[in-house]
């Protein structure tokens, strides 16, 4: 037997098919995590938005919903949903120095802190976006989603999502730009 | 994507790998996260199993009410958009549902736009929690900045509408933080900066050659900016921005206050003139019906006059002339032969 199709899973899980939502965890959570460590940069925050975005499925599985196909896009959609209410939530936080640089060790220390302080910038950067337009730069250009997969993802029309991805590359350009002027003063 | 400028769209793509390659996962969180997962399967779908149980029990009735109310519960947003849709589709033909959804990526100007501020609106008043009130109209004024990016980005015109609608709704949020617990104001308020710097941001992004909209934009970014001065105000000194606010609806209140007065003034006004009208109108009527009156006299007086036959010497004084206004002995008796009432007052 191969490796079962999403729909197959899908259907299984709302059986409650243990297996079938061990092996869904198993293929998302890792995208899941790495989507969350992306825009929030901070491993314990990803975690939890993991952990939050496979509980609220299951509590919606649990009470007849869920998504009737594409569960990537559904769980993606979750995660930025989470990661959108901790903004609001929450004021912007120094992210620890030793967490980041830990990838960039083996590398000359100036360039792993220039590297960090680019990467707190762009991050900075997708944060001042609106919601849809961060999730549809980081769907469309970090995780490599196709425009089709980002409208489901977002529950948008095509060329609705189209739009968005335009006005989000023309924000983002302008707030990388502001970002740089900030730096150089 | 040629607008992109200075930074091109290949920059931004280029200056977006430095957040692709992300720190390993710690393995021993990962395998906590997979284990905690599999343990609420487990709680999760033993609760499913008994309440199917429960529910072969209690037949179909049990069944719709776990369908609805356990979704409530869980889904708060998802219920109140299904009742919206449930309301729409009843009102409008069971199509409702199609239009209500169609009409939420609408614009002004739109046909659909009036039913996506109605939907809102429904969704604002079946909230009942403050939390989540607030939570609305953050996310209506965050679609009201995206219609003015949109409407800017296709060079259309900017309805006052949205601007005074926008600030209706930030104001609306910050109202309903004030009115909550301290604690609870000091978990709200951050949100609301944090949404009010975003909006603020997106505005700034905001330009356009006409100077009727360049205005319009300006004042929009200087409510924000007010509003988002009065949140971290809020959230140094939470009292103060109740006060505040209390001014600024006392301030509000007056001003409705005056307004009323003024328009009961120039309902009184309107009320005095149409009197004044009316009495100029009897008056009018009056005169014309002595007019009328003084023109019959004159009448009769000539008639009497052509029909009278000269009096003998020796006719007492006072006594009716024989043959002449008989008629009108009766009603004039004045025993002068003057021909009576010339006023017509008498009449």
């Amino acid at each position: 037997m191969g490796i079962p199709s999403e729909d197959e899973l899908l259907r299984a899980a709302r059986r409650f098919d243990r297996q079938a939502l061990a092996e869904i965890y198993d293929r998302y959570s890792p995208v899941l995590y790495t989507y969350a460590m992306r825009l929030l940069g901070n491993p314990e925050l990803a975690e939890e938005c993991v952990a939050d975005t496979f509980q609220r499925f299951l509590l919606a599985l649990r009470a007849g919903g869920g998504p009737d196909g594409y569960l990537k896009a559904y769980l993606y959609r979750i995660a930025h949903n989470w990661i959108t209410d901790l903004y609001r939530r929450q004021p912007p936080q120094i992210v620890e120095l030793s967490e980041n640089v830990a990838m960039d060790a083996s590398t000359n220390p100036e360039n792993a802190a220039e590297t960090r302080l680019e990467r707190e910038r762009v991050r900075s950067a997708l944060r001042c976006l609106t919601a849809d337009q961060r999730q549809v730069i980081v769907l469309r250009f970090l995780e490599e989603l196709s425009i089709e997969q980002t409208a489901r993802a977002l529950g948008k029309p095509l060329g609705a999502v189209k739009s968005l991805q335009h006005r989000a590359l023309t924000a983002l350009a302008r707030l990388l730009e502001d970002r740089g002027k900030e730096q150089r003063l | 994507m040629n607008e992109l400028n200075p930074i091109s769209e290949a920059e931004i793509k280029q200056r977006l790998q430095v957040l692709r390659d992300m720190p390993q996962r710690n393995p021993h969180a990962a395998l906590e996260g997979r284990a905690r997962f599999l343990t609420q399967v487990e709680e999760i779908s033993a609760q499913a199993v008994s309440q199917q149980g429960k529910q072969r029990h209690s037949g179909w009735i049990e069944k719709i009410r776990s369908n609805f109310i356990q979704r409530k519960e869980r889904l708060p947003m998802l219920t109140q958009l299904l009742s919206v849709i449930l309301i729409l589709s009843a009102l409008l033909g069971g199509g409702g549902a199609t239009t209500v959804y169609a009409s939420q990526s609408s614009l002004p100007g739109d046909w659909l736009y009036p039913v996506k501020i109605w939907s809102e609106d429904v969704r604002s008043d079946l909230a009942g929690n403050p939390s989540t009130q607030i939570e609305l109209q953050l996310q209506f004024a965050e679609r009201r900045v995206e219609e003015l990016a949109e409407l800017i980005s296709k060079g259309q015109p900017l309805p006052d509408t949205v601007a005074l609608r926008l600030e209706n709704q930030v104001n609306h949020a910050l109202q309903l933080a004030a009115k909550l617990q301290t604690t609870q104001m000091a978990e709200e308020l951050p949100r609301i900066r944090q949404q009010l710097m975003t909006q603020l941001q997106v505005m700034e992004q905001l330009h356009s050659r006409d100077p009727q909209t360049e205005a319009l934009l300006t004042r929009t970014r200087q409510m924000l900016q007010t509003r988002l001065r009065l949140v971290e105000g809020g959230i140094q000194n939470p009292d103060a921005l109740r006060q505040q606010l209390q001014q600024q609806d006392r301030l509000h209140q007056q001003d409705q206050d005056q307004s009323q007065q003024q328009d009961q003034l120039q309902q009184q006004d309107q009320l005095q003139q149409q009197d004044r009208d009316q009495l100029q109108q009897q008056d009018q009527l009056q005169q014309q019906e002595r007019d009328r009156l003084q023109q019959q006299d004159q009448q009769r007086d000539q008639l009497r006059q052509q029909t009278c036959t000269p009096q003998p010497q020796n006719t007492p004084a006072g006594m009716p002339q024989n043959g002449c206004c008989g008629n009108d002995a009766g009603n004039h008796g004045d025993g002068n032969g003057s021909g009576g009432n010339q006023d017509g007052k008498g009449k």
